[in-house]
């Protein structure tokens, strides 16, 4: 079940009333078989692959505890690696590197066929299987000395308000809040209910409307103007910000009414000044697990190689993320783009500064300008992101190098414009009241006010229109 | 208790005249030092102890502390 859909609110209604009902000792159990029964609701098939690789990163991890020195640990450790990425390579990536394989060789003259597995992507493969890892080298690394039990750690890996699109939660994190007794609060529940709200308004109100703009867009780039063209590249920028951050602080929101406190996915990314800000600002839960389970033993390992041991290690590690959103060249590519990015302005550090001291002088134009061309550079990258294949994504390049002149319209200005400014309105209040729930900094009557109009309007689109899947839970 | 040598160390690869930096300080709490700059640091390290260090002995160092008693086992 979907976030934004009744069945999951009656759901949530009916887990929080049973929760608080139970005795304590029982609520972990219940929370157990409330994040299967989440999940099997997707898909009752894949259940046994979750059930699976949660005992055998359990005792895969039980045994890199009884090891006391690190080569047994480690070797453990690869073992772990190896099967949990198995499960996840061949779910997701199998037919795809068989078809990459088989047309390369097809240069060659050789032609290979093989039956591709009829394989359907398991619900959130790709983030509980980051997620049960953290544990593994959370014990490695000796950063977890407390013995979990597996009935915690099962329902650490399966967390549902988790598990469908992340927060990829951190074992040192979420294993002792599992641990701790949860008891009711009217101040979580408040503030559950608030990131909820602003999370469905993100999606809804702001991601899926301008999705449908998108859709229409990409679907035939041909039929469209350069100028159109744009205006559907900057919408998908702020689709998939508004659905991903929305369906995070939902996430938030959810784990919030039952007690737990997860981490924050997103802070307000297009405000970044560089590329290296926005990956600590957008998708925070992955770039983190990359840079300190990818990124760093890469760079630790290449640290003889100066400054090219930290760009290969740049350009390895965002390949992979984006290797990670799906099997296509084209989120390769996204990948490599940031990896890219990163590495040039590594390489131009010195130089960079030394064009600013002397050509911008105000702080204000130098923090505007940065934010400008972040924002260029990461909304090019979407393209990419976006485009299902590289068919696609040239003739969107195409349009945009070959401008093809149309009528700069009120329509197009006031589409691009309420969107955006709905976007960074609710990035300024975030800001400002620093915290995603903002709407407790209210006053009673204003803040009621503002939650019954949002669900008001969340409603009539839930009503009128088709549900629009959260992005992010096809990856 | 970090060593006058550690800090001098971490304070010249970052550029900095003067931070004070003490046993349960972590990177994020220091300016500049991020996941590019730390290599910088533990190279520097491993330059002026003439020291190797391994890659898990680094990963388990939580704050400036554990780094000094990681380089204090160094020297038995």
């Amino acid at each position: 079940m979907v976030f934004n859909s009744f069945i999951f609110l009656i759901f949530l209604a009916i887990v929080l009333i049973a929760y608080y009902r139970l005795p304590r000792r029982y609520r972990n159990l219940f929370l157990l078989l409330c994040n299967y029964l989440f999940y099997i609701y997707f898909d009752v098939r894949f259940a046994s692959l979750l059930l699976a690789i949660t005992v055998i990163d359990y005792f895969l991890a039980e045994k890199i505890q009884a090891f006391s020195s690190y080569k047994g640990k480690k070797r453990i450790l690869i073992i772990g690696l190896i099967t949990n990425l198995l499960a996840l390579g061949i779910f997701k990536y199998f037919n795809f590197f068989m078809d990459s394989f088989v047309s390369m060789i097809s240069i060659f003259g050789f032609h290979l066929s093989y039956k591709a597995l009829e394989l359907i992507l398991p619900l959130g493969i790709s983030f509980y299987i980051f997620q049960s890892l953290t544990y593994l080298f959370a014990i490695y690394l000796e950063q977890i000395e407390e013995k979990y039990t597996l009935l915690e750690f099962a329902v650490f890996v399966s967390f549902f308000p988790t598990i469908s699109a992340g927060p990829i939660e951190r074992a040192s994190n979420l294993l002792p809040q599992i641990r701790q007794p949860r008891s009711f609060s009217s101040s979580h529940i408040r503030e559950g209910f608030i990131l909820i709200t602003a999370g469905m308004f993100r999606k809804v109100i702001i991601g899926d409307t301008a999705g449908k703009i998108v859709d229409h867009v990409f679907a035939q780039p041909q039929y469209f103007a350069s100028l159109e063209i744009i205006m559907g590249i900057l919408l998908f920028a702020v689709q998939i910000y508004n659905d991903f951050a929305g369906y995070s602080s939902i996430a938030k929101g959810v784990a919030k009414l039952l007690g737990f406190e997860i981490m924050d996915n997103f802070r307000q990314p297009y405000l970044s000044r560089s590329i290296l800000e926005f990956w600590r600002r957008w998708h925070i839960s992955l770039s983190n697990w990359l840079k300190d389970y990818v990124f760093k033993p890469l760079q630790f390992k290449f640290r003889d190689y100066d400054h090219w041991g930290n760009i290969i290690s740049l350009l390895l590690t965002f390949t992979l993320c984006g290797l990670w959103h799906g099997a296509r060249w084209t989120f390769i590519i996204w990948g490599f783009l940031h990896g890219f990015y990163m590495s040039f302005s590594l390489l131009t550090a010195n130089l960079r500064r030394t064009i600013r001291q002397k050509l911008v002088r105000s702080e204000s134009l130098k923090k505007y300008s940065q934010i400008s061309i972040t924002f260029f550079l990461v909304t090019f990258s979407w393209i990419f992101f976006k485009a299902e294949s590289f068919g696609n994504a040239s003739v969107i390049f195409e349009r945009l190098f070959h401008w093809t002149s149309s009528e700069l319209t009120l329509r197009i200005v006031i589409i691009m414009a309420s969107y955006s400014l709905a976007s960074i309105f609710i990035d300024f209040i975030e800001i400002k009241f620093q915290s995603q729930a903002f709407l407790l900094c209210f006053s009673k009557p204003v803040r009621t006010a503002i939650i019954l109009t949002c669900w008001t309007t969340i409603f009539l689109y839930l009503f009128t229109y088709e549900k629009s899947p959260f992005l992010y839970t096809r990856f | 208790m970090i060593s006058e040598k550690l800090k001098s160390v971490i304070l010249k690869e970052l550029k900095l005249d003067e931070f004070d930096i003490r046993d349960d300080t972590t990177a994020d709490q220091v300016p500049g030092w991020d996941s590019l700059s730390h290599l910088s640091i533990i190279i520097a390290i491993e330059r002026n102890y003439g020291i190797r260090f391994k890659g898990y002995e680094i990963l388990k160092c939580k704050n400036v502390g554990d780094l000094q008693r990681l380089i204090d086992s160094k020297f038995p």
